[in-house]
């Protein structure tokens, strides 16, 4: 068989033509009888390998399902967090890691005060701590604070995200620093 | 004396350096080749020895003899003439297992492996997982399309002889298919993966690796950003 003749095979393979599972025939097909048993026990014990993987990749499949089904619904209870309150558990940082049939599946989601954290870098940076305190005790008591602070987890995952946002970098943080200086 | 410490040192340095890229040339199977060289029985050493002198005359066959023993206890590091000539010679006298072993290890470190990465942003570009379907059919394909270098093919003459070529056939196929179980199984995965990240909230962004004999794609998922999406609105 010309090497023209398999890409062909191999492409109708592909394609659907040929039915899973009868590539390794149909490339084998016209081979001599002296060939075949040359060829007979690494056939045999690739076809296997190759079955056995084909079996751990739907295993993979399903576990990974599962993981990542477990880890949205982890990260939408860290979101909700376990009162009524939605700014109750409003940092964190999540990351799954996830070995797939095809690979690996990463996803990462965060949720914090996007600018704040955007700009000092270090999530335990006294000023954020200072920030989160005064939105914790100050504006979430109050019905215009709460509505500030949901109008802010709003726009700032876009803002912090967003290419200009380091130009006004340095200005924000002078006026941040000040803020901080103010507050009790 | 200096003289000669030097000429050594560099005489070694410079052995070390063509074992080094005769090695890289051929996927790393002369290592393979020598431990299958030390380990043949005497009858095999034989017809070692009679087709090293038929090929390489005898003044090489007469070397090689009295050097063996040296070469096989490590005393003497075989010159890349040397290996060269053994990966002509040894091969052929080994079994079809031992020698489909030497191929497959040939071919695998040869590989021309591509990596493409793609962004996909949710109710923005979603079309673009649709072309990764062409680029699975093209990785799916280049198994076939696997050929050996002519250096490699000058060094291996036996990789081209008729046993090489039906076990490359089974290499082929083997490959394939172990390809596109793996496109099926990634293009499931992908649209689980758009699912994932469009249940979650706006920073969540996922990423999706997908590694193929011949290539690695690398797919991200993310949400459009304000501006992406303002663009959209007055696009």
């Amino acid at each position: 068989m010309s090497n023209g003749s398999t890409e062909l095979i191999v492409r109708q393979f592909v394609e659907g033509e040929l039915p899973k599972g009868s590539l390794l025939s149909t490339l084998l097909a016209d081979l001599k009888p002296e060939d075949l048993a040359k060829l007979r026990a690494k056939a045999a014990e690739g076809q296997l390998a190759v079955e056995l993987e084909k079996m751990a990749m739907v295993n993979r499949f399903r576990a990974s399902s599962v993981e990542i089904k477990e880890f949205i619904e982890n990260v939408k209870a860290l979101e909700v967090g376990s009162s009524k309150n939605p700014f109750d558990r409003t940092i964190y940082k999540a990351t799954g890691e996830f070995s797939t049939a095809s690979g690996k599946t990463t996803i990462e989601v965060k949720k914090g005060c996007y600018i704040a954290t955007a700009i000092y870098v270090d999530e335990s940076h006294p000023n954020l701590v200072t920030l989160r305190a005064f939105r914790d005790n100050y504006l979430e008591t109050r019905t215009a604070g709460e509505a500030f602070c949901r109008f802010y987890y709003r726009i700032s995952p876009v803002v912090a995200q967003s290419n200009w946002f380091k130009i006004f970098r340095l200005p924000v943080r002078i006026i941040l620093d000040l803020v901080c200086k103010m507050l009790p | 004396m200096a003289y000669y410490r030097g000429y050594h040192h560099n005489w070694y340095e410079h052995t070390v350096s063509q074992r080094r890229q005769l090695s890289g040339d051929v996927g790393g199977i002369d290592n393979a080749v020598l431990s299958y060289l030390y380990q043949l029985e005497s009858q095999s050493l034989c017809r070692f020895v009679q087709e090293y002198r038929r090929r390489f005359g005898d003044g090489p066959a007469k070397y090689a003899e009295s050097s063996f023993n040296e070469w096989k206890s490590g005393a003497k590091l075989p010159a890349a003439k040397s290996v060269a000539r053994f990966l002509k010679v040894v091969p052929p006298l080994l079994t079809y297992d031992e020698k489909f072993e030497l191929l497959k290890g040939v071919y695998d470190r040869t590989r021309d492996t591509e990596t493409h990465s793609m962004t996909v942003i949710l109710g923005h570009s979603e079309h673009k997982l649709a072309q990764l379907g062409d680029l699975f059919k093209r990785l799916c394909q280049k198994p076939s399309q696997h050929t050996l270098s002519p250096r490699v093919q000058s060094l291996l003459e036996w990789a081209s002889d008729h046993d090489s070529q039906i076990a490359r056939r089974l290499m082929v196929a083997l490959e394939t298919e172990q390809s596109v179980s793996i496109s099926t199984a990634a293009e499931g995965e992908l649209q689980r993966l758009v699912r994932s990240i469009r249940e979650m909230n706006q920073s969540a962004e996922g990423t999706h690796q997908i590694d193929l004999p011949y290539g690695t794609i690398v797919v991200t998922v993310r949400h459009p950003t304000f501006w992406e999406k303002l663009g959209k609105l007055f696009s």
